[in-house]
């Protein structure tokens, strides 16, 4: 008996470990399948897209999504803004004059997701938007959404009720959003600091991006968050250790992110930016181990030199988050002159003639420290804040130029719904 | 519903456990330490997603080291180290590129041993390990080192005594390593000397 009970005991401990260590779940996008209707309509052009832009009553699907929600298009997709979380991402066509919708909804604290499709009929806005009346009377946007697979089985309807106010959108406020645009953890489809996320996240809505920055042993500046390579951002290879034991060649022949993409180079992902994207803010988070300032410095000025050339709105800000980066950073000849954030205090930001100044979040809304940073033509960030209760503080009550966040659609809704 | 009844489970086991101890626990040895040295068979299991398995070499000698504390009871304390070829790869990547990588672990753990029955022993080891990698084929040879802080051990042991101070026997080892998800099992021959 006293051995079979041992046994037992130890084949549970056993299995609780195993248990214990098993990799957290994927979670899939939803898609409608390949007999949408969709595949048969017609790209939206600009104009009308900006039409749809607005503050929206929800009259139908107010359970998961609130009683209001922002719809503010990006580059190509349409993101809904709640204000709890949740969002939809949607592909938005035109098919005669019936405005097509499908996509998916996610809520961005857990992995419920499901799928999402509705229309607005041509009299209830479908007209206006085609011709991209910028006063249009009505839009209502009716249909469905799915909580569980594929399956439409809750009905979904909102009401426009007016756009985005102008004193809103003529205000620059930065969007950043986290790891070059989501977090791996967060189970996003694509894997954090890749091409595909950079490219990925427009569509939650973010203005900017901040990116993490580290030196491969033969001194390429490459995107990576951790200090090591390992199976939480990798995929299971057989190279492991830390990220600047390895050259470039190395990591892209041997290294795969978590979703099978290339570790990307610095200076590939900021030419995606400014070539593919309408990003406007990028924020370099260098990380600390190997100096890597003076090799970020010419990609930097070669990409903005481009960007310029190209017309293109684009500021691209190497991170000071230590005393050390700051004493790096002011070796460099004509530092005052290198777009800049820094992370410490105010007399930093002066000292090193940082465009920004981006203290952490926990300091609290810093009113008067940011008033003397708009008193001297700068910007103040602050980074990272993910709870929606503290993204409305900040919005509502700080005077911040811009915020990083894991969730750029939480802090999009209080941006945009702001009446001045 | 899993978590539940991994709970559950966990407090039935518990309960039962906590029960007073059968008269069998008389003790039938004293006090004393042991000293253990294993070689043998190791088989790493292959789980890379961007290698192929066939590509990966698995099977190595791997080395054990124990030494135990074992009183007068059933339950006895130790320290084992070892070394241990995980994996080598050696593919060409590319018509211009190929590809040897190896990696080679030390683990430290904390071995908690029970005697099952006389000379069959089932043990249970948490502890650190350091890992070595070496890549060779791409640009100049890369070494590498790296720590792992959550590895787990498992181990069926029967340890014959040749005599008061000498036994022999063999061990089934199953070895997990946290950083990187690795998995290995040994089949060992031992010698060990009672101190």
């Amino acid at each position: 008996m006293g051995i079979m009970r041992n046994c037992l005991l130890t084949l549970f401990c056993i299995a609780l470990l195993m248990a214990g260590c098993n990799k957290s779940k994927e979670v899939s996008i939803p898609s409608p399948g390949p007999n949408s209707l969709f595949t048969e309509t017609y790209p939206l052009p600009e104009a009308s897209r900006k039409v749809m832009d607005g503050i929206y009553n929800v009259t139908a699907g107010n359970e998961l999504f609130g009683d209001q929600v922002v719809l503010k298009w990006s580059r190509k997709k349409l993101t809904v803004m709640c204000s709890d979380g949740h969002y939809l991402v949607l592909d938005v066509g035109q098919l005669d004059s019936v405005i097509m919708i499908q996509g998916y909804w996610r809520y961005c604290y857990n992995d419920n997701t499901g799928i999402a499709s509705a229309y607005i009929a041509r009299d209830e806005g479908g007209k206006d938007i085609i011709e991209a009346n910028p006063h249009p009377g009505q839009i209502i946007i009716r249909g469905g959404y799915g909580s569980k697979g594929n399956e439409i089985n809750n009905p979904l309807q909102f009401v426009y009720l007016r756009p985005i106010s102008p004193s809103v959108l003529n205000k620059k406020f930065s969007l950043l959003a986290h790891r070059s645009g989501g977090r791996t953890s967060d189970h996003l489809p694509v894997s954090e600091n890749s091409i595909a996320m950079i490219n990925f996240t427009e569509g939650l809505g973010s203005t900017g991006i901040e990116i993490d920055v580290q030196l491969t042993s033969d001194g390429v500046p490459v995107l990576y968050h951790d200090a090591d390579l390992n199976i939480r951002l990798t995929q299971k290879g057989p190279v492991s250790g830390p990220i600047n034991d390895f050259t470039y060649l190395q990591l892209f022949y041997l290294v795969r992110l978590i979703h099978g993409e290339h570790i990307p180079r610095l200076k590939d992902a900021l030419y995606f930016v400014v070539d593919s994207t309408l990003l406007t803010d990028v924020y370099l988070d260098m990380k600390e181990k190997v100096p890597s300032i003076k090799e970020v410095i010419p990609i930097q000025k070669e990409i903005l030199q481009r960007a310029k050339e190209k017309g293109r709105d684009l500021n691209i800000y190497i991170g000071l988050p230590s005393q050390d980066a700051i004493n790096d950073f002011m070796s460099q000849p004509d530092y005052q002159k290198i777009p800049s954030l820094c992370e410490l205090s105010v007399d930093d930001v002066v000292r090193t003639n940082s465009m920004v100044w981006a203290p952490r979040w926990t300091e609290g809304t810093q009113d008067a420290l940011v008033a003397q940073i708009h008193g001297q033509g700068r910007l103040a960030w602050t980074w990272t804040l993910d709870d929606v209760d503290w993204i409305k503080e900040f919005i509502n009550n700080g005077q911040f130029d811009g915020i990083l966040t894991n969730y750029p659609f939480i802090a999009g809704y209080y941006h945009y719904i702001r009446e001045n | 519903m899993k978590r539940i009844i991994i709970i559950g489970l966990f407090f039935l086991v518990a309960a039962w456990n906590a029960a007073a101890q059968p008269g069998d626990s008389i003790p039938k040895t004293r006090s004393h330490y042991t000293l253990a040295i294993g070689t043998g068979w190791s088989h790493y299991f292959a789980n890379m997603d961007i290698v192929p398995a066939r590509n990966v070499q698995k099977e190595f000698i791997g080395t054990s080291f124990r030494f135990m504390w074992e009183p007068e009871y059933r339950l006895s304390l130790g320290l084992e180290t070892g070394f241990y070829r995980i994996f080598r790869v050696d593919s060409a990547l590319t018509s211009e590129y190929t590809m040897d990588a190896r990696m080679y672990m030390v683990p430290l753990l904390l071995v908690i041993r029970m005697r099952i029955v006389d000379n069959f022993y089932l043990s249970l080891a948490p502890g650190i390990a350091v890992q070595f990698s070496q890549i060779k084929g791409i640009g100049e040879t890369i070494s590498s080192t790296q720590y792992s802080f959550a590895n787990f051990e498992a181990c069926a042991s029967y340890l014959y005594p040749l005599n008061k101070r000498f036994v022999i026997g063999g061990e089934a080892r199953f070895l997990y390593i946290g950083k990187t998800n690795d998995y290995i099992m040994s089949l060992n021959a031992v010698f060990g000397v009672k101190l």
